[in-house]
């Protein structure tokens, strides 16, 4: 099963009237047969892993609650959330739930301080269940800054290759450099740094983790409307097709590389990068 | 040598006229002003005792022939063999300089040192194995050139401060304070031409402070020597107009012990003996040395006293004198006790003790001082931290609107302590806790400032002792907290020096290279990568040094292992760690460090079934620990056991416990620590 997002280039826009036809397939460089198609049909689990180090206070902190109080309105019936937040320790607000009283509750209830364990945080969100019928996505806002875990970038990365959920970010941006103290842990840490109007120059991590899952990374900055910003995140994954294969011609058992096409002029793809068997 | 710690501590003891001191009680360093003052334990009193008819020491005496009053009470006492307790000597040789030296004639430190050295050979030979010595020398700096060491093998020393102005009195007053051994006696033997120019002691104070020591002192007058440095400005000048400039442009106001030998221009033909009539201070160091039972020698005619001579004696007389020993009856206990010695059966004997000694009475303890749960300034602060109220001190700390202003206003203030240096040096590092981790830049820079004025000023003058290194490995902890190895080096390199072969401090500078190597930290310019070839081999190499010193080289060696599983060298991190489970048992954090860290290597090397039962160790030692937990979590997902993983994950999230993870304060070295070191702080303090 491949979430596949289709735009046109030029505006962007989704394209949503793809039949299997349409799609190629390749599975370690072997074409593959694409047995059917949904678009839009499957619940979706929402993950919101909001950071609530030191990094993040005030009046952001505040803006990230109603960003996600709201993001919690435009989920449908079957869908649910689910609010972790993290420090140094990665908590769970909120079991998966459709209940928005319960998130408003727990939002109202997250304090802000400690160090930041955002690597772990990712793991865990990443590895947590979620029913194979139902679509999962894991958004994250966070500067990026990473003080306190023990999971390598190397480490992540490989889970993120064996996870079935779509990860995708959201970073604020300033015009102000970032600067942070941070504890390198054998990769190298790019400061996240911004200019007004330009995209962020994000750890080049985020955009791998992004990428190899199928997610996005959005800016945000202090006058950013969150809210407009979650709901962007969510549409993106809503408005994608799950195609159905089973895997022919290729070695059963490790990491198997992906690559989705269209058969549309000037559309763009947007897909996970591999699997794991 | 720091001398504003001499003046610290022994203006502690003397300031006020010496009005400390009339009550009988006088500061030690390294006691605190609760304790009682020479060799009286909780029960006895040792008196050394010299007998002798004429200049013949008498043998052969017992404990039935003596009879010792204490404030006029008879005591029963019993004799300690003499020949049995060893002798601690202390030295003190006078380098100070003439102050009417020509600039043009400096004298040079290798015939300083010889002369210095050769003295001290001929002094230690007298010495008998078993026996100690220290060699002190006095200038403007009150300068121990080697400390207390046996006998047999003394330093050579090949270079000193000298020619400065005199510190005579700081220098006896020091040494007479030192702490004895209960099984050992104590004799300061020196020489001086007999000035003194810079101290803070007057003689009588050292008279004072000699009535209560246990120490017995001898000291040498060099009239000879004294007399030829006066001829320059009172012979050679005014009668052969050889007048040089002086190599000082300032002549302190000097203190003479005798009087310097008339000299005339022109030189009479019948020129009177040498008069070296003792001067007022003069007489009361005799009288200081006399109450110690030892003397002030002066020349006799056309003889001069050596220090080897007068040692000589001074330790026959030592090693034939008695030592008495009674337990006060019949006597108050606290105040100043005379003591009279006599042998009744033979009133021709003259017989030379010490004249007293002097108890304190430990005063009722102060009725707590009312402190508000949250000063608000730098006097409520201190009443709180004196009424041991620690938490409402860590409350205003944490609430202080401007902490750079009371780091200021402590540092310009005197001590509140007098009594008590190193609790004004305790007090100074926990209010620099609250600056270091401040947000404010000059509450930092105020912090620092004050935690390295006091790093020195907790310096002992003559020995490093406990009270010190335990402040230098409280700012060290302290430093590693910050995450700024730069401080972390500066403060161990500090401890390193005064405590050479402290493996704590040795441990501190490996884990300031570690840091470095994981650190990053910018101030301006792109960040670097810390983690270079250089910084690596150079936190590997401390490392392995700290290693060898049982005392830490369980957290040396978990460090290592990591270190070189972060290098790739899996193989090698695993060796290191599974070295650890041989030594003792550490700490609980490290090891838990241990078998994450032996996790994270056996998983490197693909052993995945032996990484995961570390993790599981891990988490038999801190059940709660996060980092275990996610690292298990990795491992069994990686594995593809899914289902436990996402059995892993979901604990990881319902943890609601607050225990911390020791992982979490990897990079902080021994910070975890700092709430013992300090508590420890606060009892020597007290």
């Amino acid at each position: 099963m491949v979430d596949v997002a289709v735009r046109e280039q030029r505006n962007r826009r989704v394209i949503s009237n793809l039949t299997a036809e349409d799609f190629e397939v390749l599975d370690n460089g072997v074409p593959q047969k694409v047995e059917s198609v949904t678009y839009g049909k499957l619940p979706i689990d929402v993950t919101v892993a909001l950071d609530v180090s030191y990094s993040v206070t005030g009046s952001t902190l505040e803006r990230l609650r109603r960003g996600v109080s709201d993001l919690m309105r435009d989920l449908s019936k079957q869908d649910r959330l689910k609010l972790m937040i993290f420090n140094q320790r990665v908590f769970r607000a909120v079991d998966l739930t459709g209940d928005k009283d319960a998130v408003d509750k727990a939002l109202r209830s997250v304090g802000a301080g400690g160090s930041t364990a955002l690597l772990d945080a990712i793991s865990v969100a990443l590895v947590s269940s979620s029913a194979p019928d139902r679509r999962h996505l894991v958004v994250f806002f966070t500067d990026g800054n990473d003080s306190t875990s023990v999971t390598t970038p190397a480490a992540l990365q490989t889970t993120a290759r064996r996870a079935r959920a779509t990860l995708s970010f959201v970073m604020p941006s300033s015009g102000t450099v970032i600067t942070s103290q941070a504890v390198n842990r054998g990769g190298f840490m790019n400061e996240v740094r911004t200019a007004m109007g330009m995209p962020a120059r994000v750890d080049p991590l985020y955009t791998a983790l992004a990428q190899d899952t199928g997610g996005s990374i959005v800016s945000a900055n202090a006058t950013t409307d969150l809210s407009s910003t979650f709901r962007q995140v969510l549409d993106q994954f809503r408005s994608a097709y799950v195609l159905y294969f089973n895997a022919q011609g290729v070695e059963r058992g490790g990491y198997h590389t992906l690559e989705v096409k269209v058969n549309r002029e000037g559309a763009i793809v947007q897909a996970r990068r591999g699997y794991w068997y | 040598m720091n001398r504003l710690a001499i003046v610290l501590i022994v203006a502690v003891a003397l300031w006020d006229g010496g009005r400390v001191l009339d009550g009988g009680r006088v500061f030690r360093p390294g006691m605190s002003h609760q304790q009682q003052t020479f060799r009286t334990s909780t029960d006895a009193v040792v008196v050394d005792v010299s007998v002798r008819r004429g200049n013949t020491p008498v043998t052969g005496l017992t404990a039935a022939s003596f009879e010792l009053r204490d404030n006029g009470v008879k005591q029963d006492v019993e004799l300690v063999e003499t020949t049995g307790v060893p002798i601690d000597l202390s030295v003190v040789v006078d380098v100070s300089g003439n102050l009417d030296r020509p600039w043009i004639k400096p004298v040079p430190m290798s015939k300083v040192t010889a002369d210095v050295n050769e003295r001290v050979a001929k002094l230690t030979k007298l010495l008998r194995p078993g026996d100690r010595v220290r060699l002190m020398a006095q200038d403007a700096y009150v300068q121990q050139l080697w400390p207390l060491q046996a006998a047999a093998i003394v330093p050579v020393v090949s270079t000193l401060q000298f020619d400065g102005n005199s510190s005579l009195f700081d220098t006896l007053a020091v040494l007479l304070m030192q702490p004895v051994e209960v099984t050992r006696r104590h004799v300061i033997v020196g020489s001086t031409r007999g000035a003194d120019s810079l101290s803070t002691t007057r003689a009588a104070a050292v008279r004072q402070i000699a009535e209560r020591s246990d120490a017995q002192m001898h000291l040498v007058m060099q009239e000879v020597d004294a007399d030829s440095e006066a001829s320059v400005r009172r012979f050679q000048c005014p009668c052969m107009s050889l007048c040089f400039p002086t190599h000082r442009f300032w002549v302190p106001r000097q203190t003479r012990l005798f009087r310097l030998s008339p000299n005339s221009c022109p030189p009479a033909m019948n020129p009177l003996p040498p008069d070296h009539t003792l001067l007022p201070d003069g007489v009361e160091l005799k009288a200081a040395a006399e109450a110690t039972g030892g003397g002030l020698y002066q020349g006799e005619v056309l003889s001069e006293p050596s220090l080897h001579g007068t040692f000589a004696r001074a330790f026959e007389n030592f090693r034939q004198s008695y030592v008495l020993r009674y337990v006060p009856k019949g006597v108050a206990r606290a105040g100043w006790h005379d003591i009279t010695v006599t042998v009744p059966g033979d009133k021709s004997l003259k017989i030379i003790a010490r004249r007293g000694y002097a108890v304190e009475e430990t005063p009722p303890p102060a009725a707590p001082v009312a402190a508000p749960a949250e000063p608000r300034t730098l006097d409520e602060l201190l009443r709180a931290y004196e009424a041991e109220q620690f938490g409402a001190v860590a409350a205003g700390l944490r609430a202080a609107r401007d902490p750079a202003r009371w780091l200021r206003e402590f540092d310009e203030g005197a001590n509140p302590w007098p009594g008590s240096p190193m609790r004004e040096a305790a007090f100074a590092l926990e209010l620099a806790e609250g600056g270091v981790f401040s947000s404010q830049a000059p509450a930092r820079e105020e912090a620092l400032k004050l935690l390295e004025r006091f790093a020195k000023l907790v310096q002992h003058p003559v020995e490093p002792e406990m009270g010190e290194a335990v402040w230098h490995y409280a700012a060290i902890t302290l430093m590693q907290g910050t995450l700024r190895p730069e401080l972390v080096e500066r403060f161990a390199t500090m401890a390193v020096a005064r405590f050479p072969n402290e493996p704590r401090f040795l441990l501190a500078k490996a884990i300031a290279a570690d840091q470095r190597t994981a650190i990053t930290q910018r101030r301006g310019g792109p960040m670097v990568n810390p983690a270079t070839t250089q910084n690596l081999d150079a936190a590997r190499a401390l490392l392995e040094g700290a290693a060898k010193f049982p005392e830490v080289a369980a957290e040396a060696q978990v460090r290592l292992g990591y270190l070189l599983h972060r290098q790739g060298r899996h193989a090698d991190a695993l060796d290191v760690l599974e070295a650890v489970a041989a030594g003792p048992t550490p700490d609980r954090a490290t090891q838990f460090l241990h078998q994450l860290f032996r996790g994270h290597t056996l998983m490197a090397l693909n052993r995945d079934a032996e990484g995961i039962r570390a993790y599981r160790s891990a988490l038999g030692v801190v059940p709660t620990a996060q980092s275990a937990r996610v690292s298990l979590m990795h491992a069994l997902f990686r594995r593809g056991d899914a289902a436990l993983a996402e059995a892993e994950a979901e604990r990881v999230q319902a943890e609601t416990s607050n225990v911390f993870d020791p992982w979490w304060m990897y990079w902080q070295g021994q910070f975890r620590l700092y709430p013992q070191v300090i508590a420890r702080l606060r009892e020597l303090a007290k």
